[in-house]
């Protein structure tokens, strides 16, 4: 048995953020129906940063999108902040794989689109998006457009953006997915930092595993056909320190672990 | 080495989509324009052709300078531009809010696109009798033929590019608070602004087909009647100056809606 696996939440010190039950999604098709997302339960605590992984087909960013009120459940219940999701909302941010930058704007004025929707001053949104081009490293970039900006830009002005916003939760699908291995794992530093600073309550998808590992407090794995939660995972272990991994051993452990969940 | 890197440079010139030298290409369009007129020049000099068919181009250019200089013929250049524009700008601000709401809601799809697709296919020319019934042979009723050759096609066109906007901007938006009519106004057509003025380019170059075609069945100015009245006396001449006016008049309307495409949308992607 390892030891590392928990059914029960491990610490009850903060409240729960997102509590989704019993969620079930069911496409219709050309011949028939398509059963997503199959009787999917699962919880995020405030503050914290949870990542779903699973094969592709899994229906993991069919649950992201039904968060972000994208998607409408068949059934189930999802909570965030004891609400009942009904439809998009500013409180729940988003970063896309693909890039979402709007083309037409500044790397500033992308990141102050939201503020600019709720209608406020010129004066307050330059002094937000300031701050937060400074924490993505972009403050040279603030007047470029998307068209000047390599992949790894873009994905952290879409951080940016989201952030500036001051969502509750911060919904990633896949965000690194297309960048290349070293961009990505700087990407990866950089976004850890952030949640760090930041205290945003996370849920990020992946299929990377050492991605997951390497960000995540816990983990939860999906099977595909139809989607559903297979274990939950406690990945905050103090495997990594300043972005090394110093716990080979245990890293390699749970590693495998996934990868026969994955395979089974 | 020479003749390796001369053979590269040779190769150069035609890999598939890809760019070539500024010099290489001003040489492609001085060669197409040389060559043309060239042929022209041989043709008529050379009378393989009789005179009464192909005018010569010391000839066409003659006339071309005299008609310019006369003020008449500036008055009918300003009678057909200004059937051109007012049939255009019809088109435009009843098409592009129509396109725009195909291409935005299923439901208004439904309703204008299998209706727009229809009508399009039944030539506009085919119109000006019927127009003539309704209108008259007044001003109204050639820039009606203009109006009811381009309106469909902006219509059709205009859902097109508002489709085209990718999905994830309007999703990006709404995780952003962005209200339905705002992921209209702050991100569908915005984000439709250059595809949008290269329709109207295009548009434009049929506005000018369906001018020519409504001044040569019903009308007592304009370029296209003074086409039609120098075929009346053979006057060859006259017939290419008239060709020639509306083929520049509709370069330097081009050249202006690219120039405006530059200047307006410096963030699209590819330049212009």
């Amino acid at each position: 048995m390892l030891s590392v696996i928990k059914t029960e939440p491990f610490s009850q010190t903060s409240k729960i953020e997102i509590d989704i039950q019993n969620l079930s999604k069911v496409y219709k098709t050309k011949n028939g129906y398509f059963q997503a997302l199959d009787n999917v339960s699962l919880y995020v605590k405030n503050e914290e940063f949870v990542s779903i992984i699973g094969p592709s087909g899994c229906g993991k960013s069919t649950i992201l999108r039904i968060l972000a009120g994208l998607e409408e459940p068949t059934s189930g219940s999802v909570k965030v902040s004891g609400e009942e999701v009904i439809g998009p909302s500013k409180k729940r941010g988003m970063v896309f794989q693909s890039y979402t930058l709007f083309p037409w704007l500044t790397v500033r004025e992308n990141i102050e689109f939201g503020l600019k929707l709720k209608g406020m001053r010129e004066k307050e949104r330059k002094e937000i998006s300031d701050r937060y081009l400074e924490l993505v490293g972009l403050e040279k970039f603030a007047n470029s457009y998307s068209k000047e900006l390599s992949g790894g830009m873009k994905q952290r002005v879409a951080i940016a953006r989201a952030l500036a916003n001051q969502p509750e939760v911060l919904l990633m699908d896949e965000p690194f997915g297309a960048l290349d291995a070293q961009t990505k794992q700087s990407m990866q530093q950089l976004l850890l930092n952030i949640w760090k600073k930041e205290k945003t309550t996370i849920v990020f998808i992946t299929h990377d595993i050492d991605e997951a590992l390497f960000l995540s407090q816990r983990i939860y794995v999906m099977e595909a056909r139809p989607g559903r939660i297979i274990e939950e995972i406690d990945a905050d272990l103090q495997l990594f320190k300043d972005g090394e991994l110093v716990d080979v051993e245990r890293f390699m452990k749970i590693k495998k672990h996934i990868i026969s969940l994955l395979n089974h | 080495m020479e003749w390796r890197q001369r053979r590269r440079n040779n190769a150069m010139l035609f890999k598939i989509r890809e760019d070539i030298s500024k010099r290489w290409y001003f040489t492609g369009v001085a060669i197409a324009f040389l060559s043309l007129s060239f042929v022209w020049i041989l043709l008529s000099y050379a009378k393989l052709v009789d005179e009464v068919f192909l005018p010569s181009p010391s000839n066409v250019i003659e006339s071309l300078f005299s008609s310019l200089l006369n003020p008449d013929y500036w008055k009918e250049i300003g009678i057909s531009v200004y059937r051109v524009f007012m049939g255009f700008l019809l088109a435009c601000i009843l098409g592009i809010p129509l396109g725009i709401l195909a291409g935005t809601f299923k439901f208004a799809e439904s309703f204008i696109v299998p209706v727009s697709e229809f009508i399009r296919y039944m030539p506009a020319a085919a119109f000006i009798p019927l127009i003539m019934v309704w209108a008259g042979i007044g001003e109204v009723a050639k820039i009606l033929v203009i109006f009811i050759g381009c309106f469909f096609q902006v219509v059709l066109m205009v859902a097109d590019n508002t489709s085209q906007v990718h999905k994830d901007l309007l999703y990006a938006s709404y995780t952003l608070g962005a209200t339905r009519w705002q992921v209209v106004s702050k991100v569908i057509i915005p984000a439709m602004l250059p595809q949008l003025m290269t329709t109207m380019r295009l548009i434009m170059g049929w506005a000018w087909t369906y001018l020519v075609v409504a001044e040569l069945v019903a009308a007592n100015s304009g370029l296209g009647y003074s086409i039609m009245k120098a075929q009346r006396f053979l006057d060859t001449n006259s017939i290419f100056v008239g060709i020639i006016v509306i083929g520049l008049l509709g370069l330097i309307i081009d050249r202006c809606f690219a120039m405006i495409n530059k200047k307006l949308f410096p963030w699209a992607e590819g330049g212009n």
